[in-house]
């Protein structure tokens, strides 16, 4: 297919060829028929005259590189030949759509701008199925997408939820919450209250464990697991992820030693605790831990309101193997929240 | 070869996937094609680029939604909504299977006026007054599927009333061989209401040659009719000649079953078999959720399917 190839001398052989210019500067020759199965080569070659030489070879779009270029060629050169069955053409696919994600995007990029529709579509469903079932976290992954979004915007639309009685239960059990906390740093180094205080939490969070409906027979449960749970959290670092970074947290803030326990959460917040428990002048610590504290319970409740919306949901379908659903974050995080519930 | 640089090409840093270089368009159409659930869930979620995809009314032109029995009703509807609200009246298709209610048919209706097609399947809470009321409210449908779903000849015949570009009926139910069953309420509804008919589905329906007869009277387009499992009709001699004459496509009561997208299993009971399941096949009724469903739960907003 070069120039100074002889066979292109020869009358017998005298095809006729497109010449294609690539974004990076360099040309090549290709067989018309194979070319002008792009319409935009098409109409190139019909509406401008082009292509008929090397000095007027066709200039394709930025997104077609060499490689690309040759790809879909082979694409066009198969699928020209008029005779082949519609199951010939379908494998020939197949086989084609094998190569990395990387590869994919950019053929699908290419084959849009020469307008090649049916390459387009097969790309397009390809790029689907990769992508569907995929946290939005993984699909950054793969596709190297910038992580740009506010908290906020990653939990909508969920947040429409807000009026869910769960969620303002949920919101008023915090507000308890963080009043205990409060109450807990003035007291924190007497130790007779941090029994009452470890109690009352350890009973919200069961409580809002035991909404979970495939363990949950009503509120008189969280009773009997409450004792269960102040026994056995310290321990446990199993499947109940959150119920116990909860208490292991409030325990970090007694004891001064940071925990090392289940931590699925992207944000250190054990940092947040370690300045806290070294000082001891109550006075001074009440405000600086305010801003600290109350940052870290935010996210805690957006956390929290996070795995509710997503334990809330499950539930609401009867929490099945939470396969594809997730609000956000990883895997790990929902069939953790999948186990728990059978563990309490 | 020709004198081609060698084809490492213009590779980013790194060695990963290059989204950035997809337009817009394209990136809605790869995304639309994951359904609605999952561009709301995951896809919007990603990053900027995506978001405004996703939220562009565009991507919501066409709404295809299927309760798999992940979650519960609630959330469906919930999304369902969303997801109107998200094509800001630009909605022309809607699909909705297993899950709808009267309520959010209104809803698509009262945000859609631009809706051209609308097909609800085994939507069983939706009533025959709910659909008929949100139903002729769209003035351009031209497309209308009521697959297992229940409406009434009466409820037919104000729709066809106030749709009158109305060219595609589906309106598919279990097919009755026993107890026999005539009725020709849907067709004599169809017949009066629906002129311009070109495309009818009545898979399973209960006319008899008479409705069949109104039917050819009243709909002189008819392009394709689909009468499998119209145990009732007799399709032979004059009748037999009469449909074949006028309508290109017409699928016997008798014809094959496998291109039809819904179970096919045929109601066929004798008279003393009082605990058969009446109505809708156990295959279509029944998912797996309810082998999971604890009735101990204690929330309320939680609808338990309808199971017969």
């Amino acid at each position: 297919m070069s120039e100074s190839d002889p066979d292109m001398m020869k009358p017998e052989t005298m095809k006729s060829y497109i010449w294609l210019q690539t974004s990076d500067g360099s040309v090549q020759q290709v067989e018309q028929e194979v070319a002008m199965f792009c319409p935009m080569i098409c109409q190139e070659v019909i509406h401008n005259g082009a292509g008929s030489s090397e000095s007027h070879a066709i200039s394709l779009p930025q997104r077609v590189n060499p490689d690309m270029l040759s790809l879909i060629l082979d694409y066009c050169r198969f699928h020209q030949v008029p005779g082949r069955s519609n199951k010939e053409r379908k494998s020939y696919d197949e086989k084609f759509m094998r190569m990395d994600t990387k590869r994919l995007c950019e053929l699908t990029s290419a084959a849009d701008s020469l307008q090649l529709k049916p390459l387009v579509d097969i790309t397009s469903r390809a790029l689907a199925r990769i992508i569907e079932g995929k946290s939005p976290e993984e699909i950054r992954d793969i596709f190297h997408l910038p992580d740009d979004l506010t908290e906020e915007e990653k939990l909508e639309p969920l947040k429409n939820t807000m009026d869910d009685p769960r969620i303002r239960l949920l919101n008023r059990l915090y507000a308890k919450k963080r009043k205990e906390l409060k109450e807990r740093e003035r007291l924190k180094n007497v130790e007779i209250g941090e029994h009452v205080d470890e109690r009352s939490v350890d009973d919200l969070l069961s409580f809002i464990n035991s909404r979970d409906p495939k363990t949950s027979k009503g509120k008189k449960k969280s009773k009997k697991k409450k004792d269960q749970k102040i026994d056995s959290s310290n321990d446990r670092e199993g499947p109940e992820d959150f119920h116990d970074k909860e208490s292991h947290d409030l325990h970090s803030k007694q004891q001064g030693v940071e925990e090392t326990g289940s931590s699925m959460r992207e944000v250190p917040e054990d940092d947040i605790f370690m300045p806290k428990v070294a000082g001891s002048e109550d006075g001074d610590i009440d405000d600086e831990i305010d801003p600290a504290m109350k940052e870290m319970l935010d996210r805690e409740v957006e956390d929290f309101a996070r795995r509710l919306n997503s334990n809330w949901v499950c539930s609401l379908g009867q929490e099945r193997r939470p396969v594809h659903f997730s609000i956000n974050g990883n895997r790990t995080t929902r069939q953790h929240i999948g186990q728990s519930s059978g563990h309490n | 070869m020709a004198s081609s640089s060698p084809p490492t090409a213009m590779k980013e840093e790194g060695d990963y996937a290059n989204w950035a270089e997809l337009p817009p368009e394209l990136t809605s159409s790869i995304l639309h094609r994951l359904g609605a659930i999952e561009i709301v869930e995951n896809a919007q979620k990603v990053c900027r680029t995506w978001r405004r995809v996703c939220k562009d009314p565009s991507m919501w032109r066409k709404i295809v939604m299927q309760n798999l029995g992940e979650f519960g009703d609630t959330y469906y509807e919930k999304l369902c909504r969303y997801a109107v609200d998200c094509s800001q009246g630009e909605l022309v298709e809607i699909s909705l299977c297993h899950f709808a209610t009267d309520s959010l048919l209104s809803y698509v209706a009262d945000s859609s006026s631009n809706l051209r097609s609308l097909k609800v399947a085994k939507c069983y809470e939706i009533t025959s007054e709910g659909l008929m009321e949100a139903v002729s409210k769209l003035k351009l449908l031209e497309e209308l599927e009521v697959s297992y779903c229940s409406v009434s000849g009466e409820s037919l015949k104000v729709i066809g009333k106030s749709c009158p570009n109305l060219k595609t009926l589906k309106k598919n139910c279990v097919g009755y061989r026993r107890p026999r069953d005539e009725c020709d309420d849907v067709a004599l509804a169809i017949a009066e209401s629906m002129p311009g008919l070109r495309h009818l589905q009545v898979f399973g329906d209960r006319l008899t040659d008479a409705g069949l007869n109104a039917i050819l009277d009243g709909c002189p387009n008819l392009e394709h009719l689909d009468l499998r499992q119209c145990f009732n009709v007799n399709l032979v001699g004059d009748l037999e000649k009469r449909c074949l004459e006028r309508i290109k496509v017409v699928r016997r009561p008798n014809d094959s079953v496998h291109d039809y997208p819904f179970d096919a299993t045929v109601n066929d009971v004798s008279s003393d078999d009082d605990d058969y399941l009446y109505g809708f096949s156990d295959v279509d009724v029944m998912s797996e959720d309810e082998f999971y469903y604890d009735d101990a739960s204690d929330n309320s907003d939680f609808d338990p399917y309808d199971y017969y």
